[in-house]
């Protein structure tokens, strides 16, 4: 016999997740605590491979690789929380606006949506980015630009499926006002998938961000960014741990969204889930 | 991955595939695909629009900026002393002539420089795209067949993973893993140290030295093309694996597979025939969509593995803070990914006979 | 002859909590050349029942009990088994024609590809044989239509080619699984028609599924009716559709429109039918029962036997003894 299928217990992707994600958020949290040493004092003799001392080896300066990557994630998870809530604010007032009003205004927000699909994401990304200047916080504002159309698509989709709902003509018929439709009527059905694509958006945005800053478009030395210690790595590719823990660093933390993203995402209805997929 | 879906159905729907006839259907179609590309080119220049300073200073030398003539002359060759509006018709005229404008690094025109690196890029996506069909159809049939059992758990599992590994990163790895270590692959490069390219025709190297018969060459250049395409096709099988598997999925779910099963065909010959076949259609249609995507990922891979193509051309273009350069691959990028569309679309309405007659 | 023998079938089937009686102890034969009409609300088990005679079941399911066709049994057979019986002998016709054909082969390559796994036939005598077919349930241009795809026809035209399709093989048993349901009245009709017809000139037997009793009191010759996957009432159709004994088949028939009655609202039966799993030991239809009483929960109920296999299960019995004018004014 099989387990509940709704049941936590079958949903080991979403526990798995959540665990990597709640660690990475301690390590943050206590980043001075946990960190063996300064993160950009060069306090160790350069190029070291790991050892008792530096398990994860020191970088070009002699800077400890472990400390820095304990460090990267309060640098590498605020942003990236940062830019999934922007982007899912964005798209989900313009994607609301489309579907509220219809006609016109719909028309013209998706005919944009559909622009700036078109365009590779990271190619647009990197051109915002460097056209603002390489600055970590022009990264974030150029994946935030690239990324909010799918939350639009999203949810004007949602809104147009539940805006002829009978509960909500019901509402309107009875005198409420547009927002409140919107606010009190609608959001229950959208807010669900809007989280669900946000946590699974979360993963894409944050190899987006550290993409940039691989590329030299984010984060700027001395910062302990994870992409821009990988692109560290790049330079000294002979010296395997400059690239190596950064990088996994970043694979776990997109990963345990990922999971999370895949595994609420089968706990959605049928029909929500394949609207999410669309 | 989200991304490759969302833009997949985006074409679909804004082609309205309810259209009346073909015909009507094509030209509506290529219509939006022009609207679209106006769009694009009104992004690009805004984001050029977005550099705080005076690009004439940016593009002029300290000497030149300091004789006003060299300036105004500079200016006016651009449109710069005309209002912004005007500037924006300029450009889309320069454009329509094949001009995308002038590198700042290189001091050539930004077509020919993109002419020269676009072959390298294509042919590295063209393989990463076969790399992907391949096992994105191998790996989504058998998950989608053993649904919920071992296999699809551990394909769930590697897939998740394989869109999660940052690519600049994997790269790295593989690169230092399969060159440097173990030497199973070649050095960087399109072609070893001191081998001549074959004659351009395509200026894809594999098919160029095929095409003239250079058969050691041609496998030379394969060599060389492996570990960059694999780095680049990952992210793209598993994107592929996972939406092959919910098609499948989707299409068992039919009633006329039950009808057909309920006409004691065997099992095999039901999947086989009224499973995949509808399944493949629209995998192939994504596959569109991908290829679009390899394009524009190869920024995070040839950098690495020192490939001359366009990803690399825009990286460089990025950090010297050449737009035009960077705008000239994402036109071009953005036009290949429109016209892709259109062709996939189309094609769909000849291949898929309820829309053919529907 | 007895072609289709059932005693005692129950399925059950997985849910979220548990497994859960579908068709609980279901017994009925099908005689050749009959039709036997199973009716009940949706939910009732009459799709699962269908579904168990092809080994079409969810790969959960767990059967029991007999079903022998031609001396056969069929529960417990293998895929391969399986395989062999399901176009070949028992062949179905399914409620929504729009979904169950399939949209990108053409109707030549789905009229043919059992024939040819079959009967053993080459793709040339195939195709001969299937516009003959399509001929026979009256497809106009049946060489056109063979090249065409299932979205170039209308939802009766496919209803026809679906028929036409589950007769390729020449089966003894038609299970048709509400085939007029999804179409307009004057269409439902044709398909009626056409299945009596072809009834009688292939000796086929047919059992009718539908929630209609109008539909199945026009060509069926026996009669089931279900309720929450357990038998009701069962006989010929003539005697239940004169005299029914159940509660529930009285509700059925009374919600039938009446050409010739005076009321203007149809009645209707209170209530829903209860959830799959959730059947109460007893009589299940007793709480939306205008008759129920206390001996209707509480204890399983014994059938009672009447002249001409008439049987039915109530344990109030409230029509007993009267005449046809009394139970239908």
């Amino acid at each position: 016999m099989r387990k509940n299928p709704d049941s936590p217990i079958r949903q080991p992707l979403a526990v798995i997740g959540v665990t990597i994600l709640t660690i990475w958020i301690l390590i943050a949290i206590f980043a001075p605590l946990i960190a063996p040493s300064n993160p950009i004092a060069q306090n160790y003799g350069q190029l070291l491979p790991p050892n008792s001392h530096n398990w994860f080896g020191t970088d070009s300066v002699g800077r400890d690789v472990l400390s820095r990557v304990i460090y990267g994630a309060r640098i590498t998870l605020p942003l990236s929380m940062m830019l999934v809530i922007l982007a899912m604010l964005v798209g989900t007032v313009i994607g609301a606006i489309a579907g509220y009003f219809g006609g016109w205004i719909d028309a013209a927000l998706m005919r944009f949506t559909d622009v700036v699909l078109a365009f590779p994401g990271i190619i647009l990304a990197m051109a915002v980015a460097a056209a603002l200047g390489a600055e970590l916080r022009n990264a974030v504002f150029a994946v935030v630009l690239v990324a909010w159309p799918t939350y639009a698509r999203l949810v004007r989709g949602l809104i147009l499926s539940s805006k002829n709902a009978d509960y909500v003509t019901s509402s309107r018929l009875l005198g409420a006002s547009t927002t409140r439709a919107l606010f009190v009527d609608l959001r229950p059905n959208i807010s669900g998938p809007v989280f669900v694509l946000a946590a699974l958006e979360a993963g894409n945005g944050m190899l987006l961000l550290s993409g940039l800053s691989f590329l030299g478009l984010g984060a700027r030395p001395p910062s302990a960014e994870w992409g821009a210690m990988v692109s560290a790595g790049a330079n000294n590719f002979d010296k395997w741990w400059l690239a190596v823990f950064p990088g996994l660093a970043i694979l776990t933390a997109v990963l345990a969204f990922n999971f999370l993203g895949d595994a609420l995402r089968d706990i959605l209805d049928p029909r929500t889930a394949k609207a999410l997929r669309e | 991955m989200k991304d490759l879906l969302a833009r997949r159905s985006s074409s679909e729907k804004s082609g309205g595939l309810r259209g009346n006839s073909l015909s009507t259907f094509v030209i509506r179609r290529i219509a939006i695909g022009i609207l679209l590309m106006l769009g694009i080119t009104l992004i690009s220049f805004s984001v050029t629009q977005l550099v705080p300073g005076d690009p004439a200073a940016l593009n002029l030398g300290q000497s030149a900026m300091s004789d006003p003539t060299i300036v105004a002359a500079w200016r006016a060759k651009y449109g710069l002393d005309k209002p912004v509006p005007e500037q924006y018709i300029i450009y889309i005229d320069h454009l329509l002539h094949g001009d995308l404008g002038l590198s700042q690094q290189s001091r050539r025109p930004v077509s020919s420089d993109l002419a020269e690196y676009f072959p390298a890029t294509l042919e590295l996506a063209t393989i990463a795209i076969f790399f992907s069909l391949i096992f994105g159809l191998l790996f989504g049939v058998i998950a989608a067949i053993t649904r919920n059992r071992w296999p699809d758990q551990i394909i769930r599992f590697v897939t998740l993973t394989g869109v999660s590994v940052p690519t600049f990163w994997l790269s790295l790895v593989f690169f230092y893993l399969f060159y440097f270590k173990l030497s199973w692959f070649p050095s960087n490069g399109r072609l070893d140290p001191g081998t001549d390219a074959p004659s351009t025709i395509t200026g894809m190297y594999t098919f160029d030295a095929l095409f003239h018969g250079q058969f050691n060459l041609c496998w030379q250049a394969f060599r060389h093309l492996m570990l960059p395409a694999i780095v680049l096709a990952i992210y793209t099988i598993a994107v592929l694996t996972r939406f092959t598997r919910a098609s499948i999925l989707e299409i068992l779910h039919n009633d006329y597979v039950r009808a057909a099963r309920a006409k004691g065909l065997p099992e095999s010959h039901v999947i086989r025939r009224h499973v995949l076949r509808p399944a493949l259609l629209s995998i192939v249609t994504v596959a569109g969509v991908a290829f679009g995507n390899l394009l524009a990922g190869s920024v995070l891979v040839e950098n690495v593995f020192s490939w001359p193509g366009i990803g690399q051309y825009a990286y460089r273009s990025s950090i010297g803070l050449d737009l035009p350069g960077i705008m000239g691959v994402s036109i071009v990028v953005a036009g290949i990914f429109i016209v892709m569309n259109l062709l996939v679309d189309i094609a769909y309405r000849f291949i898929d006979p309820s829309l053919r007659h529907g | 002859m007895t072609l289709l023998e059932v005693r005692d079938l129950s399925v059950q089937l997985q849910t979220k909590t548990g497994f859960a009686t579908a068709v609980d102890r279901l017994s009925f034969t099908v005689n050749e050349g009959e039709i036997l009409g199973i009716a009940g609300e949706s939910g009732s088990g009459k799709t699962m029942t269908a579904l168990t005679l092809l080994g079409l079941l969810p790969q959960h399911a767990k059967v029991s009990g007999s079903a022998k066709f031609n001396g056969q049994e069929l529960i417990g057979l293998s895929s391969k088994e399986w395989q062999k019986f399901r176009g070949a002998q028992i062949a179905m016709v399914f409620q929504d024609p729009m979904t169950s054909l399939h949209p990108m082969l053409s109707i030549k390559a789905q009229m043919t590809e059992h024939m040819v796994t079959h009967l053993g036939i080459s793709q040339q005598q195939a195709l001969v044989d299937a516009e003959e077919l399509l001929a026979d349930v009256r497809i106009p241009d049946p060489k056109k239509a063979l090249n065409s795809y299932a979205g170039q026809f209308s939802g009766g035209m496919r209803q026809r080619i679906c028929i036409a399709m589950a007769l390729a093989c020449k089966p003894k048993l038609l299970l048709a699984d509400e085939p007029s349901t999804a179409l307009d009245v004057t269409v439902q009709a044709g398909i009626l028609t056409l299945l009596n017809r072809l009834r009688k000139e292939h000796q086929l037997s047919i059992i009718f599924i539908t929630h209609d009793l109008g539909v199945l009191s026009s060509i069926t010759n026996k009669l089931l009716v279900l309720y929450a996957g357990r038998e009701a009432e069962s006989g010929s159709t003539s005697t239940i559709l004169q005299l029914p004994r159940h509660p529930y088949t009285q509700g059925l028939l009374d919600s039938l429109p009446q050409p010739d009655s005076n009321e203007k609202l149809l009645k209707s039966i209170a209530g829903f039918p209860p959830e799959l799993g959730k059947q109460p030991i007893g009589c299940a239809f007793a709480e939306r029962c205008k008759f129920a009483a206390a001996t209707c929960s509480g204890d399983e109920l014994l059938p009672t036997y009447l002249a001409d296999s008439h049987k039915f299960i109530c344990a109030v019995d409230p029509f007993a003894g009267l005449s046809i004018n009394q139970v239908r004014p």
